[in-house]
């Protein structure tokens, strides 16, 4: 586990640089969190540099925090598509289904996740196009403004009183997490 | 001016001379000092060392006691050893005359 934690922190480096912290290591031969600890302080500190230049900070303030409440609220929109899924599956017997099937196969409805997909790929790509060094802590950031985004807005099955927890809680964090 | 770890990894990298690299300049602080030295910051040392041409550094050979992975190994500039030099006698300049008795 550890030595998995060490090779994720350290598949951020450069080549380079990476060839060299893992080989000092291997020399040092300290225990495995001592090698954790240097390899995520070496990491922390290359975040914070990259800081210090104005395009991780153009990305945070230009996209990661507006499009990411935005695309969090569009997640919940989208959600009210899969809730419907969901409703379809859990219904078969007491609903119209020939009308509720091509409603949701043919209708406008496909096009949400469709278009959440593509802005989110789209902001992905700009994000780390202005800061590739500074792309890992934008985002966490991103996600923690989707979050936010998401759960400042009512679901269509948040609505539903009777709705069970997951159509509230869960359907969204999947749409979410699978679209974003 | 040099800071004091900027002052102490140069120190290092010249008395190691031809065996200065990352590891062995870690372990030459850690030792002299008693302090740990953290990888993180002598890597980002060595860096701003070398953007203000105080010192350089290229990739070495592998070697089996590294697990087959390259040094990034060091070499002070005159221009690192005249800042250092610098600094070395300013510390003794404005320690001089001074003595280091803590008062009750």
């Amino acid at each position: 586990m550890i030595a998995r934690l060490i090779q994720l922190f350290a598949s951020t480096l450069d080549r380079q640089e990476r060839e060299a912290i893992l080989g000092d290591l291997a020399e040092s031969g300290g225990t495995g969190m001592q090698a954790l600890r240097d390899v995520v302080g070496l990491w922390l500190r290359r975040q914070l540099a990259a800081w210090k230049v104005p395009a991780p900070w153009i990305a945070l303030l230009g996209f990661v925090l507006p499009f990411g409440l935005l695309l969090g609220a569009i997640s919940v929109w989208v959600t009210d598509f899969t809730a419907s899924i969901f409703g379809y599956r859990n219904n078969w017997r007491t609903i119209d289904q020939f009308h509720f099937f091509v409603g949701i196969t043919f209708g406008w409805r496909w096009l949400g996740p469709l278009m959440l997909a593509s802005w989110s790929w789209s902001l992905g790509f700009a994000i780390g196009s202005l800061s590739r060094r500074a792309a890992a802590l934008n985002g966490l950031l991103l996600t923690a403004a989707l979050t936010v985004g998401a759960l400042t807005h009512s679901t269509f099955a948040l609505r539903v009183g009777h709705a069970p927890p997951s159509y509230r809680i869960a359907v969204p964090f999947v749409v979410t997490a699978l679209c974003v | 001016m040099l800071g004091e770890f900027e002052y102490l990894l140069i120190t290092a990298a010249v008395r190691l001379a031809d065996e200065a690299y990352g590891a062995s300049i870690r372990q030459e602080i850690e030792s002299t000092t008693g302090r740990r030295c953290s990888l993180g910051a002598l890597y980002t040392t060595l860096d701003r060392l070398e953007a203000k041409g105080l010192l350089t550094t290229w990739m070495g050979e592998p070697t089996p006691q590294r697990g087959g992975r390259s040094k990034r190994m060091v070499k002070v500039t005159a221009a690192g050893i005249r800042a250092a030099t610098a600094f070395y006698n300013a510390i003794r300049q404005v320690s001089r005359g001074v003595k280091w008795e803590a008062k009750a």
